[in-house]
């Protein structure tokens, strides 16, 4: 845990950089109570570092181990392409193939990821917008 | 698995017929003559239950019989409005959809910050509801009068809280304006919204507030609460006794407006029937009814006036922003 | 009381129980869908009500709004996904449990709880409103500030792991919630010129992307063979008498602090709920076992999150001052039914009142049974393929995150606090300390500004009214007794540390 400690620690700081940054843009009136919470967030990012600095003991590294890295990647970003369809197809059109893609790329039968798709799609689409008259997003062509 | 399959076909197939039914009925003409052949909708730019919310619904509800189609209401919530109203603006328009604007909250916005709607992108229809500003205290309070408040003021600056329902807000320039006339120097404290500060009232952490005629007629009523002044051309109708900011030597009209408009470019034809449903709708006894139950002081204002109406009070707010601070 | 018993007899007719049960049904599904609030799903029925007579109508809304109370612990249990954020304490020991297998006791549990929560809030509301209703008013700036220091000082208990970490969850939690518009000047804080943030972030696309969303990808980061093992149900699914008897009294601690709580404008039931949670914990014979799947934990925060249901209805009815954005647009749908909120609605419209109150009391006796039914087959979703909730969860979240507001980027803030959400679980800081704080920050804030404002800046006014006093105290308790266990625990498994 100790180097996931040390790099976590670095980029708080850096998130506190961030905002003192944007807040010396401020007026100052304004500034004092994001200032105020901002000092506390560095002050615990501190003391996370000083305190693993300090604390040789190094136990085992089991953050990130064992993960399937490109497996998650491919969620991530199928889930952003995804997104990014909705705002132009639509959200029925966009989920059916969001969610082909996504299963068929985790191994799930050809068969029953099609089955799937739709099938969702359907519950959706009946239970928000026909049932709940909740609005779905809509794209540039539907 | 084949029972599966074959449900799943028979949805697929009622899904599209659904989709298609859908298509085909929103294929309105724009042809004038014969407005509306489909349901309106109406846009609100706020939560459903909410003070706009609840004005649209009730008028809304009188005002599909006199039309002969039913209005939809279409809860547009979030940036203040902005988004409702930056909807609204953009919509087409065949008159199937219209909404409603929130005054001076529609004017002040495009002033305040770079709105995607301009002031001049609707086009008015008429004005439902008008809800003056009132100077409220506790009953309870010393303060028995504006004068005193005034005197109150002047003796001990800074020392008076006033609550409004955030900075910037119509109560909060309305308790400004208030002030610089007076040359009083008052605390403006800002909440939430303003069922929170009529609540810092209420509970006695401040000692004023700056309030609609609607949100504290029952609680005048009920011997809670003592309006001061109303800021009012005339006396209120339902409160003989509370004096106006005018005769007291303090020239400030102020109260909020809520008002039916148009997209921009919606046929005057089709303005005048919508117009003429809405008026007869606003003047019948059941809508004066349900709004009374609600309270909801109404007040009707053809499309010129309502056009006047919005120009004086985005004059009015630029010349006072100049004058007061609102920080 | 001849107005008391017309209510109970009115609520039991046919049309009025169908109602109920009909509400009651559509808010478990609200509730338990991610993103759909009680406030959405009580804002949708609304204008389905206008056209229902004032006492079906208010029946229908309290189905709505109990359920989805209720609805929000399924997936957070199941799936880590809130479907409210008043269940994200519920999630924190409930997921654990499903882990295990145990998803149907933990289902149960909160099944019971919220009825116990849901059903004695109900009675509350009939006897002590009056009486309760001024706490509302009494709570001040100042009350609202030390409010929020006592629920920012749970952050410790909420902490299974680290405390530090959790600490830091909250600090982080407190900055971000800084983003939006300054609340006592109106000038725009760290909103990157965006006009959509100057509300501040968008609370449930943050909450969706930071619990749902990274729970996405806590999944996909699995071995595909790991995913495909189907998880077996261990447990029986009910609870039986012995553990019935041991929720109770956390039930009944958390049914008080869910009602006052509930009671203060603004609070709400995600506070309720980590109150609540942490109380349990704080009493519970078995606190070491709390966040590793412990069923007083799940008990604590949904009798808790229910109880909130009778509470903010005793300042909205009888004040007019709604506790929450829930009884904001249930006051408006009594405004429509032309219903005004005060002393007039127990005398002039008392028929109608008092059967709100008894349908109130049977939307809960039909959630029990809704419940208890349900969880067989609620229980069977803890056994879906990773793989097949992976791309359904986060489809589920993007329209919880759209339909709130209708824009699209509503969905990119709950995709970006979606990654981040995923590295704060793997770098074991505490979501549900960032999520209290989003929630706390905004109230501290503007309740010291507020009181600042109001006494020119002295700092003893901080602590002048009795209330302030009663919170401190609070407080400094809270914030003592998980250092203390801590410590204690720190000597009983010095080397697991």
């Amino acid at each position: 845990m100790r180097k996931t400690n040390l790099i976590l620690s670095v980029i708080l700081i850096a998130v506190c950089g961030l905002f003192y940054l944007m807040i010396s843009q401020l007026p100052s009136e304004a500034s004092l109570y994001p200032l105020f919470v901002t000092t506390l967030f560095l002050i615990l990012s501190l003391i996370l570092l000083f305190k693993t600095y300090f604390n040789k003991e190094d136990g085992e590294e089991t953050t990130f181990k064992g993960i399937e890295l490109k497996q998650l990647l491919f969620v991530i970003v199928t889930c952003g392409l995804y997104v990014i369809l909705i705002n132009i197809t639509g959200y029925v059109l966009a989920t059916i193939l969001y969610v082909l893609i996504t299963l068929i790329g985790l191994r799930v039968d050809k068969r029953n990821s099609i089955f799937i798709s739709i099938g969702f799609c359907l519950f959706v689409y009946v239970v928000f917008k026909v049932l709940l008259n909740v609005p779905l997003p809509k794209g540039i062509i539907i | 698995m084949k029972k599966i399959l074959l449900l799943l076909l028979t949805l697929t197939l009622a899904f599209s017929l659904v989709a298609c039914g859908d298509g085909g009925a929103k294929e309105g003409t724009t042809d004038v003559t014969d407005f509306p052949n489909k349901p309106v909708e109406v846009i609100v730019a706020y939560k459903a239950g909410g003070g706009t919310d609840v004005g649209a619904r009730v008028l809304a509800s009188v005002a599909e019989d006199k039309l002969g189609q039913p209005l939809v209401i279409l809860n547009k919530p979030g940036s203040d409005g902005e988004l409702g109203y930056t909807e609204l603006a953009q919509a087409k328009p065949d008159g199937y959809t219209i909404g409603f604007i929130n005054l001076p909250t529609f004017v002040s916005l495009t002033l305040e910050r770079d709105t995607e709607y301009e002031i001049d992108d609707v086009e008015p229809i008429l004005n439902h509801v008008y809800d003056s500003g009132v100077l409220v205290v506790q009953s309870s309070s010393e303060i028995e009068t504006l004068e005193d408040f005034v005197n109150y003021a002047k003796e001990n600056p800074g020392d008076l809280t006033i609550s409004n329902n955030g900075t910037g807000a119509s109560n909060h320039i309305g308790a400004a304006h208030f002030a610089y006339e007076a040359d009083i120097d008052v605390t403006h404290v800002p909440f939430g919204g303003s069922t929170d500060m009529l609540a810092a009232l209420r509970g006695g952490h401040v000692d004023a507030t700056v309030a609609k005629i609607s949100e504290v007629a029952s609680l005048e009523e009920s011997g809670e609460l003592r309006i001061l002044a109303s800021f009012t051309e005339e006396r209120l109708e339902n409160f003989p006794d509370v004096p106006t900011m005018k005769e007291k030597g303090y020239d400030i009209l102020f109260g909020s407006a809520r008002a039916l408009v148009a997209p921009k470019g919606t046929p005057k034809e089709i303005i005048d029937i919508l117009h003429d449903a809405f008026k007869e709708a606003i003047e019948s006894d059941e809508h004066l009814e349900k709004a009374a139950n609600a309270d909801l002081p109404i007040k009707y204002m053809g499309p010129e006036e309502l056009s006047k109406y919005i120009e004086d009070e985005e004059e009015y707010l630029k010349e006072i922003t100049k004058v007061i601070d609102l920080k | 009381m001849s107005d008391m018993l017309y209510g109970l007899l009115n609520a039991l007719t046919l049309v009025n129980l169908f109602a109920a049960l009909g509400s009651v049904f559509v808010g478990i599904v609200v509730g338990a869908l991610p993103g759909l609030s009680a406030a959405m799903g009580v804002a949708l029925l609304i204008p389905i009500t206008f056209g229902m007579p004032a006492d079906t109508a208010l029946i229908a809304l309290a189905g709505v709004y109990c359920g989805a109370m209720y609805g929000g612990s399924i997936s957070a249990i199941l799936l880590h996904t809130p479907g409210t954020s008043s269940a994200a304490a519920t999630a924190i020991d409930g997921y654990q449990l499903t882990l295990q297998g145990k998803a149907g006791k933990a289902l149960a549990t909160a099944t019971i709880a919220s009825f116990v929560g849901g059903f004695l809030s109900t009675i509350a509301l009939y006897t002590i409103s009056p009486l309760l209703a001024n706490l509302a008013l009494k709570f001040g700036p100042t009350e609202y500030f030390w409010l929020s220091i006592f629920g920012l000082t749970i952050i410790a208990g909420v902490s299974s792991g680290s405390m530090l970490k959790g600490l830091i969850s909250g600090a982080l939690g407190l900055v971000i919630s800084t983003i939006g518009m300054d609340p006592m000047l109106g000038i725009p804080r760290f909103t990157f010129g965006q006009n959509f943030l100057l509300e501040g972030l968008p609370f449930t696309a943050t909450l969706i992307g930071l619990f749902s969303m990274s729970q996405v990808l806590v999944l996909a980061e699995k071995k595909i063979k790991d995913m495909d093992k189907i998880k077996e149900l261990k447990d029986k699914i009910y609870l039986n008498w012995k553990e019935t008897k041991r929720i109770l009294p956390t039930c009944l601690r958390s049914t008080v602090i869910g009602t006052v709580i509930g009671i203060l404008p603004g609070a709400g039931g995600t506070i309720a709920s980590f109150v609540g949670y942490n109380e349990a914990k704080r009493f519970s014979k078995s606190d070491i076992e709390f966040g590793k799947g412990n069923i007083e934990g799940v008990a604590g925060a949904e009798a808790a999150n229910n109880a909130v249901t009778g509470g903010s209805l005793i300042p909205t009815l009888t004040l007019g001052i709604p506790g929450n954005s829930v009884t904001a647009i249930l006051l408006g749908g009594l405004v429509i039914q032309g219903l005004r909120p005060g002393p007039d609605l127990f005398t002039i419209h008392g028929k109608t009142t008092y059967t709100f109150f008894a349908g109130f009391a049977i939307v809960n006796i039909f959630m029990l049974i809704l419940g208890l039914f349900g969880v067989r087959f609620f229980a069977k979703v803890s056994t879906i393929k990773d793989s097949i909730l992976i791309p359904i969860i986060f489809s589920l979240s993007v329209i919880g995150s759209y339909a709130i507001n209708n824009r699209m980027s509503d969905v990119w803030i709950m995709f970006i606090f979606g990654i981040i959400g995923y590295f704060v679980k793997k770098v074991d800081l505490n979501p549900a300390a960032i999520v209290l704080a989003l929630i706390l920050g905004p109230i501290g804030e503007t309740g010291l500004r507020r009181t600042l404002i109001m006494n020119k800046g002295d700092l003893k006014s901080l602590f002048s009214s009795t209330i302030s006093w009663v919170l401190i105290i609070l407080s400094v308790l809270s914030l003592l007794s998980p250092i203390f266990m801590a410590k204690f625990e720190k000597k009983k498994d010095e080397t697991l540390a």
